[in-house]
């Protein structure tokens, strides 16, 4: 039975939040302690990983598996994000216009 | 100007040469092992793998793929042929919030706490019939009526819950009189409808005809087949589910069917009976059901009903219903469970049905309010039910209170901005986000935090699992497909 899982992933291919978020979505499993850690080949993010509830080496290594491919999902999330922030502005700030909940700068919102 | 497109327009990228595109906002979320659903900022969804996924996402896609076509059609991505994609999934995205502009629409008075039911999962205190502690006043009924009147909403309806709300049925005489005279003195009068909320058990014909002249809806509680339902529902006599039928009968005869509704609550007793509550519903002549878990609030808590069953146990009895309800339509029986069309709507249509605890920003305030007996003012029923167990957290003030006052409540405004599932954790990636709520009182209820922790949330866990079912249900068999097309757009 081991105590913890530890996932290393390449800083420059994984941004730091994307893993942030990825080990986020399993908190209800494991507790995760991220850090970003300078080594002479470039820097690494080193994710440690201990679970709520005793579980068997297969289990850790699944648990793994699941964080890894969830980091990647992540990635792809954080690309969508930053090419379609301006649209996404643009959708809402048309589709609220009407609302009062959007005001020029500096004005306050409809009464 | 010719009405045409030039040639030119229609000259395709060599194949095997990616297309020139730009990708539209959108999220992804797995549905199984080998698929992800994808849903655009206006909530229409796609199924696709991880490769195309990538590819997409990459620029890889080939505009003569199947796929490509699809996506550009379902706003995901936008080519020099569709450059108003942006504007139609504004106009899109306008439409599914257009009820956030009205405000709110439904005013929930708390004629009293009183009740002749001593139901254990009920989730205010049963008080004894003859407690006039327990009753709204004249003065807070005059108060609220008048405060209902302001809101911008031009569809107001007003429901009289208790406790047994006939039990004070001269209140809910007088807020009937009082909002309609007030409401003809308006400059552009609301379209003002009520209902009220009633284990029928006390009802008598001059409550009927007061109903029938001012068009009064019904909404009772039936739990399912009579052992279960008087089982679930005490009362002297032991005889609930007798005056349950006997009323909702008499009130069909006066009322007409459409203008009386039933509602199930699940308790551990119900989780073998899953079809013999559907068949309970049928028998009536019900057009569908309700399949409600028991809320973590009041008495529920306090008599440990709320944990007889897990999440887990109330979906396998809900899928089961849902299975029954699907096969029995395939039978050509017409029957529906409402939760599931509710979700639907929001799926498959651009409208948002409003159901409180399935909205973002939250229902609460917005789509909900409660008068209590006692004059305060909650941002929903259940937060009420929060204040019974002394959490008065969303408590928006009382009904001495202005409207203004009332509606830029700090604990309210400040709830509602958490909450917002749009930028909440684990929320803001989902897919399933233009589908679901962020129901900042009932994670409060659960974990002290308007947010919630969502990995361990059971109202995600809830209906995540509903949206794959669904999903899962609809790609498989073209018959549930045209069957959720219908509840989606009779909702």
């Amino acid at each position: 039975m081991k105590e913890s899982l530890i996932l290393e992933f390449d800083a420059v291919a994984y941004p730091l939040s994307t893993i942030q978020k990825a080990c986020y979505r399993f908190t209800n499993i494991a507790s995760f302690e991220i850090q970003r850690l300078k080594r002479p080949h470039g820097d690494i993010i080193l994710v440690t990983a201990r679970p709520l509830a005793a579980k068997s080496e297969d289990g850790l290594e699944h648990l793994g598996k699941l964080v890894r491919n969830e980091a990647l999902d992540q990635c792809l999330r954080e690309q969508i994000r930053e090419e379609t922030e301006g649209v996404r502005n643009l959708v809402l700030a048309h589709a609220f216009s009407r609302t009062g909940l959007i005001a020029p700068d500096g004005a306050a919102p409809a009464a | 100007m010719s009405k045409f497109q030039p040639i030119t327009f229609f000259t395709r990228a060599p194949v095997s040469q990616p297309a020139q595109y730009e990708l539209l906002p959108f999220r992804f979320t797995a549905l199984d092992g080998a698929r992800y659903v994808a849903t655009n900022l206006a909530g229409e969804y796609t199924l696709i793998a991880r490769e195309p996924l990538q590819r997409l996402v990459s620029k890889q896609l080939r505009a003569e793929e199947p796929l490509y076509v699809d996506l550009r059609a379902k706003h995901f991505l936008a080519d020099e042929h569709s450059r108003m994609a942006p504007d139609l999934l504004a106009i899109k995205v306008r439409t599914r919030h257009e009820q956030l502009a009205n405000w709110t629409g439904l005013h929930i008075f708390v004629l009293t706490l009183r009740c002749e039911h001593a139901c254990p999962y009920c989730q205010v205190s049963r008080q004894s019939q003859s407690k006039g502690a327990f009753d709204m006043s004249d003065e807070h009924a005059d108060k609220a009526v008048n405060l209902v009147l302001q809101s911008p909403n031009p569809s107001v309806k007003i429901e009289f819950q208790g406790g047994e709300s006939f039990l004070n049925f001269e209140l809910m005489k007088r807020v009937v009189l009082t909002a309609k005279a007030a409401n003809s003195k308006l400059a552009r009068p609301k379209d003002l409808t009520f209902i009220a909320a009633t284990n029928l058990a006390v009802i008598t014909n001059a409550m009927l005809d007061f109903c029938v002249e001012h068009e009064i809806g019904i909404s009772t509680s039936l739990d399912g087949p009579c052992e279960l339902h008087n089982k679930n529902r005490p009362r002297p006599g032991g005889d609930s589910y007798e005056r349950t039928i006997a009323g909702i009968a008499q009130a069909r005869l006066r009322l007409g069917r459409r203008s009386v509704s039933a509602l199930m609550t699940t308790t551990e007793a119900s989780l073998p009976q899953a079809r013999d509550i559907v068949d309970e519903y049928l028998a009536h002549d019900f057009s569908g059901i309700f399949m409600r878990p028991l809320s973590p609030y009041g008495f529920a808590l306090k008599t440990k009903f709320y944990r007889a069953y897990t999440v887990e146990r109330w979906l396998k009895f809900y899928d089961e219903a849902l299975d029954y309800i699907i096969d029995l339509n395939r039978q050509g029986v017409e029957f529906r469970e409402y939760y599931a069309s509710t979700l639907l709507t929001k799926m498959l249509t651009c409208r948002d049905p409003g159901y409180v605890d399935l909205m973002s920003p939250a229902g609460i305030g917005l789509g909900a309010v409660v008068y209590n007996y006692d004059g305060a003012v909650y941002a929903s029923d259940e937060a009420r039910m929060l204040a019974e167990m002394k959490d008065t957290t969303f408590k928006l003030g009382t009904v001495d209170d202005s409207f203004h006052t009332l509606f830029t409540n700090e604990t309210f405004l400040q709830a509602l901005d958490e909450s917002f599932a749009y930028s909440a954790p684990m929320c803001n990636d989902c897919a399933f986000e233009p589908w679901c709520g962020s129901d900042p009182v009932f994670h409060w209820g659960q974990h002290r935090d308007m947010v919630g922790r969502k990995p361990e949330s059971e109202f995600c866990q809830r209906n995540m699992h509903i949206f794959r079912g669904l999903i899962h249900r609809m790609e498989a068999d073209p018959f549930v497909r045209r069957l959720f097309i219908r509840w989606a757009n009779t909702c």
